[in-house]
């Protein structure tokens, strides 16, 4: 077993060592990653791909990476605008958006665009289908268009999603997110909240205030040294919420703002 | 070197009878216990010759050695009060650890007294020859195979035990030709559920066990090379005092050794031994019922290797020097397992090296007016590192910044001298300095379930050396049918490692009142004796009397938790020819200097007596002996002090043994 360890470390640095060129480390920047669709923004001859981190969409927030190619020559683009816009066709005939956070700036990082969605509804049959349009600039010619994609989002097993309406009529969409995969450890975590303005605009909120204590329902314990999240921008929250060790674990939220309060909490795997 | 040693007595009852004028070099020097093979008339091969005695039996009655005792089987040994990281145990000069995270495999189990030799203990800051020790050191010599004239040498025998309904077999051979000799023993135990002195069973007290060893010496001139071979298997273990009980324990053991004895050249003795050991523990609560049930598989490998050579003598100063390596792994996992929902899984211990090297230097000074010296000193590098991954994430919840690898020097420094007055005394001074690393338990265990006081334990990877400064005051007096020895010693360990409640905290296990983080607190002062008596009157009469006592505490003033009551064993024997019988007496006061905060319950005072008798019947060929014998007479309910939950000692017990020697 330790043998095989070492064995592979030392194959592995020699394959590093040979696959690396001097000042670009060229990893395969969708590795990892799963391709949930693909099209052309046809004026912009940009060929549009989107990738995910899980095997496909869920309810609930989604981190989307925009990869983008000349749709003649097959080669990357690494500057452009992009905008993910997604749109559900209810079967009850009403459309609407869904919380997006679009790429921060036109240039891609490591060939990736980097945005997400929180999908606040499944597809399905009864229900009604998503589409995302990715809105895309071609810097030469300055012509923008969009590539527009069907999108199938799966209810997960355990909720990742969950939404309340306030007395006054206020919706919210609370979501999470981890950066990283999530372990035993110490791990960063976003909280994303989201309130409904019109049928197209879902903007961040920016100002509740979250205590956030992590549980083992099996086991009756928690975890210390979690940090709460706090608003960084755009309706996201970021805070570490510790596991000490795998199973089936609960985050308990806890969210004010002003008069208004609410508690909920997530199930998650670790493992 | 010499030894305080607590052997002593045992060892005493040998000389005195076998001739007068050998007694004093004996307390002078360092007692070794001799095998089996050698068949001399020690107390020790007296227990032996009880063959259902285990190495935990005669451990038990050495001076200044005690036992925590969680169940019948697998007692670890403490040294005056001090136990764990605070004790260095050896086997053959091998550094050995365990893999559970519940002490449950302390590696004195893996010698029988069927392969053990001899066993010598140091106490307090005196016995780092084979390690860095504050508390003292036992080192268990395995028998060896031995160059006689007969060709094939051996033994076999059987034993039971009423109380237990236990029982046990046991062989060894020696093969030996013109330059070469190899031995083998074989041992099976099995012990069914003990019942006390109410006649109540205690459930989960049974246990199995195989033992079995191979070694083979071969001799050139003056040199002789070594190979050893040893495997314990002990399986279905039960541990009243704890929530789980061994499925099973496997230990090996290999080494290869040189020595050379020679008088040419400036040295006298040269040894170097190669080793490596491999203790796996698997350790589950199937037979309990329980909410969840768990496993905690645990896994301890060690390499190593040392070198020693004594120094020819020059002018009054005999020198000896030895230098020594480990590397050390460790791994011991958790898996729960819910009603419904998927496993759980931790590292308890997590994943973990340590590796030591060290220098130790004694010298044997001869000063005028008969008064020897021994000043020795030891220095150990070590490196501790938790590795990356699972454990390294789990720990870093708690010490988000700490550093994956340690280094710290070892220093220990030991000064002894001896003098003769008047006639008929000895005294002997000792003082020292020692230090020693925490253990991986204390500074990355992770959530360790303490059934005695329903704690998980918390490792604190910034934990610092525990020291200590040592002194002893040792007084014999003997004449021609009476001897006397009593030592005073007194310990002061500065930064001592003891666990505390963390309230923040939130305890893992179900059922666990809270979490216990290590800490290095200002200090904790050790005292006590020993007093040991032989009186030998006549020649078929002998009577042997020890006592020993500790008292520890915090710089507080708090009782230091798991600290032995004052225990008397007093056994008289009569020996003529082919017959022998003991009358054994053991007791203890109550101990009322107890720790609340770990759980600890007051012990009362206990006394008890054995009898046992020994019947020889020589044969053309071999020798038959029988042994029979009643452990705790008056069937008292009773248990000691480090008797963990409560649990108490077996009751009445009558036992026999059969065995043939040729
Ligand atoms: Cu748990
Ligand atoms: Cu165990």
């Amino acid at each position: 077993m330790k043998l095989r360890l070492i064995s592979t470390g030392i194959i592995m640095t020699i394959l590093l060592s040979f696959s690396c060129s001097e000042d670009e480390i060229q990893i395969n920047p969708t590795e990892g990653l799963t391709k949930i669709a693909e099209g052309v923004a046809v004026n912009a001859n940009t060929k549009v791909e989107v990738w995910t981190d899980e095997e496909q969409l869920f309810v609930g927030y989604n981190r989307l990476y925009a990869k983008l190619t000349d749709a003649t020559t097959g080669e990357t683009i690494n500057e452009s605008l992009v905008q993910f816009m997604p749109m559900m066709s209810m079967v009850s005939g009403m459309n609407h958006s869904a919380p997006v956070d679009n790429p921060g700036s036109e240039q891609a990082v490591n060939s990736l665009f980097i945005g997400g969605v929180n999908f606040i509804m499944p597809s399905g049959p009864d229900v009604g289908s998503w589409k995302l349009k990715v809105k895309v600039r071609n810097q030469i010619k300055n012509v923008e268009d969009f590539a527009e994609l069907d999108m199938s989002v799966t209810t997960p097993e355990k909720t990742r999603m969950q939404s309340f309406t306030t007395e006054a009529g206020m919706k919210y969409f609370v979501s999470y997110f981890f950066p990283n995969k999530p372990k035993v450890g110490v791990n960063d975590i976003e909280v994303m909240i989201h309130t409904k303005q019109s049928m197209d605009a879902f903007p961040g909120v920016t100002d509740f205030t979250i205590g956030m204590e992590p549980e083992m329902p099996s086991m009756d314990h928690g975890s210390p040294n979690n940090v709460s999240p706090t608003h960084t921008a755009n309706g996201h929250y970021a805070g570490k919420v510790n596991f000490t060790m795998t199973g089936e674990w609960r985050i308990h939220l806890n969210l004010s703002k002003g008069e208004l309060g609410k508690a909920m909490y997530f199930d998650l795997d670790i493992d | 070197m010499k030894k305080i040693s607590s052997l002593f007595l045992l060892v005493l009852s040998f000389t005195l009878v076998k001739a007068q004028d050998s007694l004093q070099t004996l307390l002078l020097s360092e007692v070794i216990i001799h095998s089996v093979q050698t068949e001399s008339d020690t107390l020790q091969n007296f227990y032996r010759a009880n063959q259902s005695a285990n190495t935990e039996d005669i451990l038990s009655r050495m001076n200044g050695v005690y036992l925590i005792r969680r169940s019948a089987y697998g007692q670890e040994p403490v040294i005056r009060g001090m136990s764990g990281g605070q004790i260095n145990v050896t086997i053959d000069g091998m550094r050995m650890f365990s893999a559970c995270t519940d002490k449950m495999d302390p590696v004195t189990i893996y010698v029988e007294p069927q392969n053990l030799q001899s066993i010598d203990a140091s106490l307090g800051t005196n016995g780092t020859s084979m390690g860095s020790t504050i508390g003292g050191s036992l080192n268990l010599r395995l028998a060896e195979p031995s160059f006689q004239k007969n060709k094939i040498k051996g033994s076999a025998g059987a034993g039971y035990q009423s109380i237990s309904n236990g029982t046990n077999y046991y062989t060894d051979i020696n093969f030996s030709q013109a330059n070469s000799a190899y031995r083998a023993s074989l041992i099976y135990r099995q012990n069914q559920n003990y019942k006390d002195g109410n006649g109540q069973i205690v459930d989960y007290s049974q246990f199995e066990k195989t033992n079995f060893s191979f070694a083979g010496k071969w001799r050139m001139n003056k040199d002789t090379l070594k190979a050893n071979f040893l495997i314990d298997e002990g399986r279905n273990i039960g541990f009243p005092a704890l929530p789980m009980d061994v499925g099973k324990a496997r230990a090996t053991m290999y080494s290869l050794s040189f020595s050379r004895h020679t008088n040419a050249g400036w040295l006298t003795n040269f040894d170097a031994k190669v080793y490596a050991n491999e203790v796996y523990h698997q350790m589950d609560d199937s037979q309990r019922e329980v909410l969840m049930h768990m496993d905690m598989p645990g896994w301890s490998t060690t390499y190593g290797a040392y070198a020693e050579a004594k120094i020819k003598r020059l002018n009054n100063h005999t020198l000896q020097v030895r230098s020594d390596l480990y590397h050390n792994q460790l791994l011991a996992e958790m898996v729960m397992y819910p009603g419904d929902g998927s496993s759980m899984y931790m590292q308890t211990w997590p994943d973990s090296y340590r590796t030591v090297a060290g220098v130790y230097v004694a010298d044997d000074i001869r000063l005028p007016g008969r008064v020897k010296m021994n000043i020795n000193a030891r220095l150990d590098a070590a490196n501790t590192t938790i590795k990356e991954g699972f454990g390294k994430d789990q720990l870093e919840v708690f010490y988000p910044t700490f550093s994956s690898s340690t280094q710290k020097l070892i220093k220990s420094f030991n000064a002894t001298a001896r003098k003769p007055l008047f006639n008929n005394f000895v005294v002997t001074l000792h003082g020292g300095y020692g230090e020693r690393l925490p253990t991986n338990a204390e500074l990355y265990g992770f959530y360790l379930f303490n059934r005695q006081d329903i704690h998980d334990y918390l490792g604190n990877p910034h934990l610092n050396i525990e020291k200590s400064l040592t002194s002893d005051f040792g007084i014999e007096f003997f004449n021609s049918w009476l001897e006397l020895n009593g030592t005073l010693f007194y310990q002061y360990n500065p930064d001592y490692i003891l666990a505390y409640v963390d309230a923040q905290l939130d305890a893992m296990t179900p059922g666990a009142s809270g979490v216990k983080v290590y800490e290095n607190i200002s200090h904790a002062q050790f005292w006590g004796l020993e007093l040991a008596a032989l009186v030998a009157p006549m020649k078929y009469i002998q009577l042997i009397s020890n006592f020993k006592g500790t008292r520890a505490e915090t710089f507080a003033g708090d009782p230091l938790p798991f600290i032995p009551a004052f225990k008397n064993v007093s056994t008289l024997r009569f020996k003529k020819n082919v017959f022998s019988t003991q009358l054994e007496w053991e007791g203890a006061l109550s101990q009322n200097h107890v720790s609340s905060s770990f759980g600890e319950q007051k012990t009362p005072a206990y006394s008890i007596f054995n009898f046992r008798s020994g019947y020889q019947l020589p044969t053309e060929k071999g020798k038959w002996s029988i042994n029979v014998g009643v452990e705790n007479i008056g069937n008292r309910y009773y248990r000691e002090h480090l008797d963990w939950g409560g649990i108490p000692r077996p009751g009445r017990n009558y036992y026999c043994s059969v065995d043939y020697r040729f």
